[in-house]
């Protein structure tokens, strides 16, 4: 079996506040295979969202390892982080972080540009997974323009974009009443599983959690697995 | 106070002490400031810099004014200056001979000054032979000695320490008269000059009743107290009597004054403009950052009314920290820069008032409510709903008025701070222009790049690839950027090339080619000799021929039987004035009405005079004139009217007949050349030759002149080098304006994979053709307006300098793209992380 597409082991991480040291992770080990879904639930304030941050490489333990798509992140820097995200991990966040004062097509291209693809090609795959969201008619629309349902599609079009190999998403129903949320999710699962994408996603709602396949909480800096 | 007013005014200060993390209030803050700061520095400076260079005139005639007499002060009129409590001594000017053995006669100009002299400038002597080292002093010469000029010590063979015969004085030479500061210019001062007390002017027994001398009162003190003295004499002249200023009285020092005029409200008035364009810049960035806390204010039931207090009173509070802290900086800056002009002008100049300071205040005060208000009263229409939806923006209403009136509101004040309306709208109006023109072309440059883009597609890197979408995408955002950074760069490089052009200028004014001699009384006969002789020398010489006559009859009406036209007509009837005529028009004349002669003149009762001439007697073109030449009337039309550049040092004409109409009267001629220092042989074997002939040493009013012009040359750089240090500042407060932006946009890139290097080409490669962009447009505009200025305003030549326009685009563009790139350092220090939630 190759390699798993996400390994850390004793992955910690303390923050100086005021004179004390503060533990938000003690200790963290996980393992997840490609193609794996994976919730991690907790509390406001557990350290969900610090947890996600490490995970995806975008911030530095105190102590321990992490293996992302089986490359080890602790020897690299963040530019080098960043280059090994590049194409191969996508992002959803709570809230949405589009680009203002781009359209909602040329927000999805962004991440393509950035892989360095032909523009010209890049905007047909941005265009197909718009239509895909059900956004075919607001691709010229900026952010501005949509609600917060369509802007999470967007951001569903453009984490997906890249075909990456593992997706990162921090509450993405966080910002949207309840119908909406639910059509996002089932967006998400769908694109998901037809790019057969590992999935870590951060909640704090029980149901969602449960459709993934490896359910974990997130309580006093540990992650247990259900 | 209602406790509603109460709690908005509380909860504005507690707003305000919030709102120190937030971005856009600081950047605000930072741009009154600056505004404020500049302006204010700005016009102290030129203020104080304008006193100075007053001074300095001052120093040409030995005074802050002069009050030309027909006879001594009256005791009446000498007890109002001493109540007002001037400083003043009479200066009274003869012509006599000095005669020390009976071959030679030499033609002297006396001047008997009193204790005190000179009140403003300096003297400079020398005791030993041309060539030893000189003094200055700041002294009268004692009495029973004389300072005397080094011709009459050649023509009579006398030496310092030898006695000279003065009418029925002897009186001992103390030293060799070098420079007399009020010296003057032009020919009425020609004879060689003779410097002594008043004390001995009785024991010449040269002046009796009826004997042609001329009275001056020379007045010196504070501006105030040179006001009251205007107000209470000038009721008080006499016909023939003046009082001048040395402006009034010498012709190149007022041009080189109104130019330098010009030039320092043109620097406080693009201070102006530069800190509207930062402030309006910030204050609708500043405004849309209010609309989240607006939003929830209304959600938790606060009123309309009480939003709009609440928004009021920050501004309040912002604007009086930063209009506070402005004057304070203001105040800091021109201390300093007072002390280096203290120093350059060698004067000691009165403090600054705060009073002063007013423009800056009220600039900044319009500026903020003017810029920053419409904006918030805006943002006060947020629906409260934007608190769940972010989307829900604030509606744009009709703002034109607004900025309309703010806008006129700062042109009225730039007026009032330079109080020159024709420039300031001037500059105004070419703003206006400048930036519809700016945001035409900033458009239609973007849309060009957008359809570079796919041709460009994968060849120049993801670093140039970003940098180039980033522009298209956010073409409107951009075109803001070059239209913001056009208008300050037009008017930074407007001044750039006006200091230029002012500066050389005045070099050309004082050319080391200038003309330092003059030769007179040559003969007709003597002149094609003289010619050749100066020719053989290498020295180039224009010969001008002149007939003295006396101005008798304005269009008929003898100026005797006149009282009011003789008056009018002032020195211009009491002495003979130089007459000539020449076949073209000279370089430093202008004809302003009429024509010029042409060959049907020739011959023909025609005539062209000066302006101040034209002025004095109240006549224009059509009129007739008539001058009694030895004894014969003379009447011809004025047929143009010259303005003529006395600053050139050329020989000049009040009036020029048409030519042929003058060759029955015997006329001498007049050259003026430059001697280099290695040529004096020459002129002194001329005159060895046709001893007839009188040489002017003018080289002593050049040096003065140009000490003169390289002070004010240093006082324009200063104030130059202020405005562009505010402009500076003004430029980086605007790239500011766009920082949150770009923070947010580098962390979310930067999540998504993008290297450092290429966050650091994209911004580098986008704040550098956006620069591009402005410095090119703002070099074109530029340009044109300062050939407009140099040629209308300044009255200057134009030559384009290629050199500098390539040096001033490559330094703009440069710190446009380097300062965005220092606004990028912040994000690339954190994790992308922090940064992402920093703007969550």
């Amino acid at each position: 079996m190759s390699s798993p597409a996400l390994e850390a082991v004793d992955l910690s991480k303390t923050i100086e506040s005021g004179e004390r040291a503060l533990t938000i992770l003690d200790g963290i080990e996980l393992s997840l295979n490609t193609g794996d879904t994976l919730s991690i639930v907790g509390t406001s304030g557990s350290g969900k969202s610090t947890l996600l941050a490490l995970l995806a490489g975008l911030d530095t333990p105190s102590r321990g390892k992490l293996s992302l798509l089986g490359r080890e992140m602790s020897d690299l820097d963040e530019d080098a982080r960043a280059a090994w995200r590049s194409g191969q991990v996508g992002f959803v966040f709570q809230s949405f972080q589009l680009l203002s004062g781009l359209s909602a097509l040329d927000n999805v291209t962004l991440p393509l540009e950035l892989t360095g693809a032909d523009l010209g090609e890049a905007r047909e795959t941005a265009q197909r997974l718009l239509e895909q969201v059900g956004l075919a008619h607001r691709i010229k629309h900026t952010p501005r323009q949509l609600s917060g349902g369509e802007q999470q599609r967007v951001a569903l079009a453009r984490a997906f974009a890249c075909r990456p190999k593992i997706l990162f998403a921090d509450e993405p129903t966080g910002n949207l009443d309840g119908a909406t949320g639910a059509e996002v999710i089932d967006q998400l699962f769908e694109l998901n599983a037809e790019q057969g994408t590992t999935l870590v996603l951060v909640t704090h709602d029980e149901d969602l959690a449960a459709r993934c396949a490896r359910r974990t909480r997130l309580a006093d800096g540990h992650l247990r697995e259900h | 106070m209602s406790t509603d007013r109460t709690s908005a005014v509380r909860l504005a200060w507690r707003q305000i002490g919030r709102s120190r993390r937030d971005g856009s209030a600081w950047i605000l803050l930072i741009a009154l400031v600056v505004a404020v700061a500049a302006v204010g520095a700005v016009s102290q400076m030129t203020d104080r810099v304008r006193a100075g260079m007053e001074r300095q005139g001052a120093a040409t005639l030995a005074g802050d004014l002069e009050l030309e007499l027909r006879a001594p002060l009256d005791e009446k009129r000498a007890a109002i200056l001493d109540e007002i409590g001037v400083a003043h001594h009479g200066v009274t000017v003869f012509p006599s001979v000095v005669s020390q053995n009976d071959d030679e006669i030499t033609l002297v100009s006396v001047k008997a000054v009193e204790d005190g002299y000179p009140l403003r400038g300096e003297v400079t002597l020398r005791r030993g032979d041309p060539g030893s080292p000189t003094k200055t002093v700041t002294r009268a010469p004692e009495p029973g000695t004389a300072w005397v000029a080094q011709r009459i010590l050649d023509a009579q063979q006398l030496a310092v320490g030898d006695t000279l015969h003065l009418g029925d004085a002897r009186l001992k030479i103390a030293a060799v008269l070098v420079i007399e500061p009020d010296r003057g210019q032009g020919f009425a001062n020609i004879a060689p000059r003779v410097l002594i007390r008043d004390a001995d002017v009785a024991g010449t027994g040269l002046l009796g009743p009826g004997s042609r001398a001329n009275y001056d009162e020379r007045i010196a003190g504070e501006p105030a107290a040179l006001e009251q003295v205007r107000e209470r004499l000038e009721p008080t002249l006499q016909p023939g009597e003046r009082l001048r200023t040395p402006a009034e009285s010498n012709r190149a020092l007022a041009r080189a004054l109104d130019r330098a005029d010009v030039f320092l409200d043109l620097a406080a008035l693009v201070a102006v403009v530069l800190a509207g364009v930062a402030i309006a810049l910030t204050a609708r960035q500043h405004a849309s950052s209010r609309l989240d806390e607006i939003a929830l204010l209304k959600t938790l039931g606060a009123a309309r009314g009480l939003i709009a207090r609440l928004m009021a009173w920050q501004l309040v509070f912002v604007g009086a920290i930063g209009i506070g802290l402005g004057l304070l900086v203001a105040w800091l800056a021109q201390l300093g820069i007072s002390q280096l002009i203290a120093r350059a002008f060698e004067i000691q100049l009165p403090t600054a008032s705060w009073l002063a300071l007013w423009p800056a205040a009220a600039t900044g005060a319009v500026l903020l409510a003017g810029f920053a208000w419409p904006a918030l009263a805006q943002a006060r229409a947020t629906p409260p709903a934007r608190v769940l939806a972010r989307s829900l923006a604030e509606q744009r209403g009709r703002m034109w008025l607004i900025y309309a009136a703010a806008l006129a509101s700062v042109a009225l004040l730039a007026a009032a701070a330079t109080r020159d309306i024709t420039l300031t709208a001037w500059v105004v109006g070419a703003t206006i222009g400048g930036t519809a023109v700016l945001w035409v072309v900033a458009l239609g440059l973007l849309a060009g790049i957008d359809r570079l883009r796919p041709r460009i597609g994968n060849r120049g890197g993801p670093g140039l690839r970003l940098a180039l979408s980033a522009l298209a995408r956010r073409r409107q955002a951009s075109a803001l950027q070059i239209v913001a950074f056009g208008i300050g760069l037009t008017m930074l490089f407007m001044l750039v090339i006006v200091r230029g052009d002012l500066l050389a200028g005045w070099q050309a004014d004082i050319a080391a080619d200038a003309p330092n001699r003059f030769l007179i009384n040559i003969t007709r006969e003597q002149q094609p000799a003289v010619a050749e002789r100066l020719q053989q020398a290498g020295l180039d010489a224009d010969f001008y021929p002149l007939v003295r006559g006396r101005l008798t009859a304005v269009d008929g009406t003898a100026i005797e039987d006149d009282g009011e036209l003789a008056e009018q007509a002032g020195e211009l009837t009491r002495r003979e004035l130089n007459l000539s005529w020449i076949d073209d028009l000279k370089n430093d004349n202008r004809i302003v009405a009429g024509q010029w002669f042409d060959a049907d003149d020739t011959g023909k009762p025609r005539m062209s005079i000066d302006t101040s001439v034209a002025e004095r007697l109240g006549v224009d073109v059509g009129d007739s004139l008539t001058f009694d030449i030895t004894g014969t009337p003379v009447t011809a039309t004025i047929e143009s009217i010259r303005e003529i550049d006395w600053s050139s040092l050329q020989a000049n004409f009040y009036v020029l007949f048409a030519p042929g109409v003058l060759d029955e009267f015997s006329a001498t001629y007049i050259t003026s050349l430059y001697v280099p220092d290695d040529a004096h042989g020459v002129i002194g074997a001329l005159v060895r030759e046709f001893s007839n002939i009188s040489v002017i040493d003018i080289a002593a009013i050049l040096e003065q002149l140009t000490t003169l012009i390289d002070r004010l040359s240093l006082a324009i750089e200063l104030v130059f080098g202020f405005t562009l240090a505010a402009g500076l500042v003004v430029l980086l407060a605007a790239m500011q304006a766009s920082r949150a932006e770009r923070l947010r946009e580098a962390a979310l890139l930067r999540a998504l994979g993008a290297r450092s290097s290429w966050l650091r080409q994209a911004t580098f490669g986008e704040c550098l053709l956006i620069g591009l962009c402005a410095s090119l447009l703002a070099a074109a505009i530029a340009q044109v307006t300062a050939i407009v200025l140099a040629v209308w305003v300044f009255d200057l030549g134009y030559a384009w300098r290629w050199p500098l326009w390539l040096m001033a685009i490559s330094i703009a563009t440069a710190v446009i793209a380097l300062s965005g790139l220092a606004s990028l350092r912040e994000v690339l220090r954190q994790p992308a992380w922090a940064s992402l939630r920093a703007s969550d």
